[in-house]
C-alpha cells in the first residue's frame, strides 16, 4: 500500500483484506477501482490479487485574484434635491355686529424650503408674508378715519438645522414645538408664544410663533425624552386697545386716572431670558401619557403702574414662572377617544385694581381639560370638551374671572364632493356667554379649497365672550398648498 | 365483535370527515403575505373613490411598512392634503396634519377616504387581529377557495368579524365580507390583479364596496414595492410632526 502522508481518514474508505485469490498461472490480472472522497480519490489497483492503494489529493484551486476594493461611495453633501412647500390663504371678513362693514381683507403666504444634508441631516428655512388691504396688521385696527398702514408684515418663520444620530434628533434654530392632546385653546401648548391678535381663532400652526431654541429629543420603542432651551424671550402678541378683539372695557371702566396702557413693543423682564424645559412621553397599554415641565418667562404680561406728574401709564412686565403638566389620551370601547390635559403653575402674577391703586397678586393656577370624541356615525363626528381654569386668588375681573369654566361641543359632517361642515359652540358657564363658530370647506381643485366661516361672540358686554362682541365676523376665503 | 364494530365505525368516520392539510391560521397568515410582504418596505397606494361608476376623488399615499405591526401612511396627493400622516403601531393609531403639528390619537374604524377605513390601509394583519375557522369551500369565478370565518381577537381590529375567501392553489385572498358588531354587513372587498413582488404573487388591487349603498366603491391599487432600510424614529408618534 502506498499512502501519501497527506492522506486523511475519510468516511468513504472501506478497509478490505489485502489478500485475495491468487491469479491463474502465467496470466496477469489487473483491476482498478476508484473511490471518490472529499480531498480527492483513492485508486485501488489489484494486480494478481495484490491490492495497491494510492491516494490522489485534489489540487487546491487557485483562488481568484482579489478584486481591488472599489472606492467607498461617499454620500454627497446635498443628498437630495431641494424640496419646497408653499401654503397661502386669503379672506375677506365682514362684521356681523354693528355692521355690515368690511373689517379685514387679508392675505398670507408661507414658503418653506427643506434641504437634505448628507444622510441624517437637513436644513429648513421658511418665511411668512401677511398683507391686509383694510386693517393695520400690527394692531388689527380698522376705522374709517384711520389712515391705514398698507405695508406687509414679513416674518422669518421656521429656520433650523436638524441632525439625527442613534435615536437622537437635534434641532437648532427657529422652530415650533407643540405639546398637548386637546383642541381649541392653548392649555399645555406652553413653549412658543402665540399670536393672539384675534384671540385664539385660526389655525394653531398660524398662531404658534416660531422662536429660536435648542430642541434635543431621544426616542426609542415608544418612549420619547425631549429637552428644550430657549435663549431669548418673546411675548404673546395681544390685541391692541383699538382692535375689535380687545376686551370692551366700558362696562367695567378703568379708573379715570389711568390714562393708557403702554402698547409699545417695550416691556421689562423680571428675570434674565433663558427658558428651559422638557417632556417625557410614552404609550402604556394603549394610553398616550406625557409629563412636561417648563421654566419660562410668562408670555402674558402683568402691568406695573408708572407714575407721571399728571397721569398713570400701565407698563408691561413679564414674570418668571414654572409650569408642570400631565396629558393623556386613549381609545375606549369601540372608537371613543378620551383626551386630557392638566397643567399646574404654582405662582403666576396678575393685576388687581382698586379705587386708587393698581396692584399685583400672585396666584396659583390649575388648568384641567377633558375631551371626548365619539365614534364617527355614518358621516357625523361629535365631540365634547370641558375645561376648568382655576386661580387660587381673586384677580382683576377685567383680565379674567377667578374660575373660567368652558364647555365646547363640536360637530363635523361630511357633505358630497369632499365638502365638510363643522360647528363648535363654546359656553362660559359663569357668565353665560358663548362663542359660536361654523366653517364650510370645499375643494376647488387639487391645490385650492374654498372656506366660508363665521365666528359669533355672544353675551353681556362684561362677560368673557361678550366683551369682544365687536369681533363677530363672517369670512369668505380660499386656501391653497403646493409642494415641489 | 362489538369492539371491532367500534373500530370500524371510527375508521369510516375518520375517512369521510373533511381533513385540511393546512390550519385556518396558516391560511390566513399566507394570505396576509399575499397582500403585503414582510420586512421593511415602501409601497405606493392609490385610492380611487367612485360613486355611480364616476370617479369622485383620487388620493395617493406612500406607505412605509415594517412587518405587520408598524405602518406609516403619508398622503402624497392631492397637494392640499400632502403631508398628512397616519401612524400605526400594533393596536394604536395616530393622525397628524401640518395644521396641528402634533400627533392625535384616532380610531381604526374612522374613515380615511371614501369606503376605506384607516385600518384598511394601515393594517394588513388579519392573522394577529382575528381568529379564524375554516367553514368550507366555494368557487369564485372558477377559482377554488377556502371559506373562513374570522372573529376579532384584538381591540385594534377594524371590524368585528369577517367572512374570508382565500384561493386554494396560491393562498391569495379573493374576497372578504366585513361585519359590524350587530352582525350587519358593512362592506365587501374583492382582491385581484396578482403580480410578482419579491418572488411571490401579491395582490395589487382591492375593490371595496359599501354593502348598503352599493353604488359607492373604492379601489385600492398597490404599486412600486421596494425594500428599504428605515430609521427607528420613523415609527414614533413624537417625531411625526415636521
Amino acid at each position: 500500500m502506498l499512502l501519501k502522508k497527506s492522506f486523511l481518514p475519510i468516511h468513504f474508505i472501506f478497509i478490505f483484506s489485502i489478500l485475495l485469490a491468487s491469479p491463474s498461472e502465467g496470466a496477469v490480472s489487473r483491476r482498478t477501482r476508484k473511490i471518490v472522497c472529499k480531498r480527492g480519490f483513492i485508486r485501488i489497483t489489484t494486480i494478481n490479487g495484490v491490492k495497491k492503494y494510492s491516494c490522489v489529493v485534489k489540487k487546491k484551486k487557485d483562488k481568484a485574484p482579489v478584486a481591488e476594493k472599489a472606492p467607498e461611495e461617499t454620500t454627497p453633501f446635498f443628498s437630495a434635491p431641494l424640496r419646497f412647500q408653499a401654503n397661502w390663504w386669503g379672506r375677506v371678513a365682514g362684521r356681523t355686529v354693528g355692521g355690515p362693514t368690511v373689517a379685514s381683507n387679508r392675505y398670507r403666504a408661507f414658503l418653506e424650503g427643506e434641504q437634505d444634508i448628507k444622510e441624517n441631516s437637513k436644513f429648513v428655512f421658511g418665511t411668512r408674508v401677511t398683507h391686509d388691504l383694510m386693517s393695520n396688521i400690527q394692531s388689527n385696527e380698522y376705522r374709517d378715519d384711520f389712515s391705514r398702514d398698507r405695508s406687509p408684515e414679513i416674518d422669518l418663520w421656521n429656520f433650523f438645522f436638524e441632525t439625527k444620530h442613534k435615536g437622537f434628533r437635534v434641532r437648532l434654530g427657529q422652530q415650533q414645538v407643540a405639546w398637548g392632546e386637546t383642541f381649541g385653546f392653548f392649555y399645555a401648548d406652553l413653549v412658543n408664544p402665540k399670536d393672539l391678535r384675534e384671540r385664539s381663532l385660526g389655525r394653531l400652526s398660524d398662531l404658534r410663533l416660531p422662536v429660536p431654541m435648542a430642541n434635543v429629543q431621544w426616542t426609542s420603542e415608544g418612549l420619547s425624552l425631549q429637552f428644550l432651551y430657549l435663549p431669548f424671550f418673546s411675548p404673546d402678541t395681544n390685541p391692541t386697545p383699538r382692535s375689535d378683539f380687545f376686551p370692551k372695557l366700558s362696562g367695567v371702566a378703568l379708573p379715570p386716572w389711568i390714562k393708557s396702557i403702554d402698547t409699545s413693543s417695550t416691556y421689562k423682564l423680571d428675570d434674565s431670558p433663558g427658558d428651559v424645559g422638557g417632556r417625557i412621553s410614552t404609550t402604556i397599554k394603549g394610553v398616550d401619557v406625557a409629563l412636561l415641565y417648563f421654566n419660562y418667562l410668562d408670555r402674558q404680561p402683568y402691568y406695573e403702574a408708572a407714575l407721571y406728574p399728571s397721569e398713570v401709564i400701565l407698563k408691561r412686565r413679564h414674570k418668571r414662572i414654572q409650569s408642570s403638566g400631565l396629558t393623556f389620551s386613549t381609545e375606549v370601547g369601540d372608537g371613543w377617544i378620551i383626551r386630557s390635559e392638566n397643567v399646574y403653575t404654582p405662582s403666576r402674577k396678575f393685576n388687581t385694581i382698586t379705587n386708587k391703586q393698581v396692584d399685583t397678586t400672585n396666584s396659583a393656577q390649575q388648568v384641567h381639560v377633558l375631551g371626548i370624541d365619539a365614534p364617527k356615525w355614518e358621516k357625523l363626528q361629535l365631540g365634547l370638551q370641558l375645561s376648568l381654569d382655576r386661580l387660587a386668588e381673586d384677580v382683576d375681573p377685567i383680565q379674567r374671572p377667578k374660575d373660567l369654566k368652558l364647555s365646547t361641543f363640536r360637530m363635523a359632517y361630511d357633505l358630497p364632493e369632499e365638502s365638510v361642515i363643522e360647528a363648535m359652540v363654546t359656553q362660559d358657564f359663569d357668565s353665560s356667554s358663548q362663542l359660536i363658530q361654523a366653517i364650510y370647506s370645499r375643494p376647488l381643485s387639487d391645490i385650492h379649497e374654498l372656506e366660508i366661516y363665521w365666528d359669533q361672540f355672544m353675551g353681556d358686554e362684561t362677560s368673557f365672550f361678550g366683551q369682544t362682541e365687536r369681533a363677530s365676523r363672517i369670512y369668505i376665503g380660499f386656501r391653497g398648498a403646493f409642494n415641489g | 365483535m362489538n369492539f371491532m364494530k367500534q373500530v370500524l365505525c371510527f375508521v369510516l368516520i375518520s375517512a369521510t370527515a373533511p381533513t385540511f392539510a393546512q390550519t385556518a391560521s396558516e391560511i390566513i397568515k399566507k394570505a396576509d403575505e399575499g397582500r403585503m410582504p414582510g420586512g421593511d418596505i415602501t409601497v405606493d397606494v392609490t385610492v380611487k373613490d367612485f360613486k355611480n361608476k364616476t370617479l369622485n376623488k383620487e388620493t395617493t399615499y406612500k406607505v412605509y411598512n415594517r412587518g405587520a405591526q408598524k405602518s406609516l401612511v403619508e398622503t402624497v396627493a392631492p397637494q392640499r392634503q400632502k403631508g398628512r400622516k397616519l401612524l400605526m403601531i400594533e393596536s394604536d393609531l395616530w393622525f397628524m396634519t401640518p395644521d396641528i403639528k402634533r400627533a392625535t390619537r384616532v380610531s381604526f374604524q374612522q374613515r380615511l377616504t371614501g369606503e376605506v377605513a384607516n385600518g384598511d390601509i394601515a393594517s394588513v394583519n388579519f392573522a394577529d387581529d382575528y381568529e379564524g375557522t375554516i367553514a368550507g369551500s366555494e368557487k369564485i369565478k372558477d377559482q377554488d377557495c377556502w371559506v373562513l370565518d374570522l372573529k376579532a381577537s384584538k381591540k385594534k381590529a377594524t371590524y368585528q368579524s369577517l367572512k374570508y375567501w382565500v384561493t386554494k392553489d396560491k393562498l391569495l385572498p379573493r374576497r372578504a365580507d366585513f361585519f359590524a358588531t350587530s352582525g350587519k354587513l358593512l362592506k365587501r372587498a374583492t382582491y385581484g390583479n396578482p403580480k410578482d413582488v419579491f418572488g411571490a404573487p401579491r395582490i395589487t388591487t382591492i375593490v371595496i364596496q359599501d354593502a348598503v349603498q352599493t353604488t359607492n366603491e373604492s379601489v385600492i391599487e398597490y404599486a412600486n414595492h421596494k425594500r428599504e432600510k428605515f430609521d427607528d424614529s420613523l415609527f414614533n408618534k413624537d417625531t411625526l410632526a415636521p
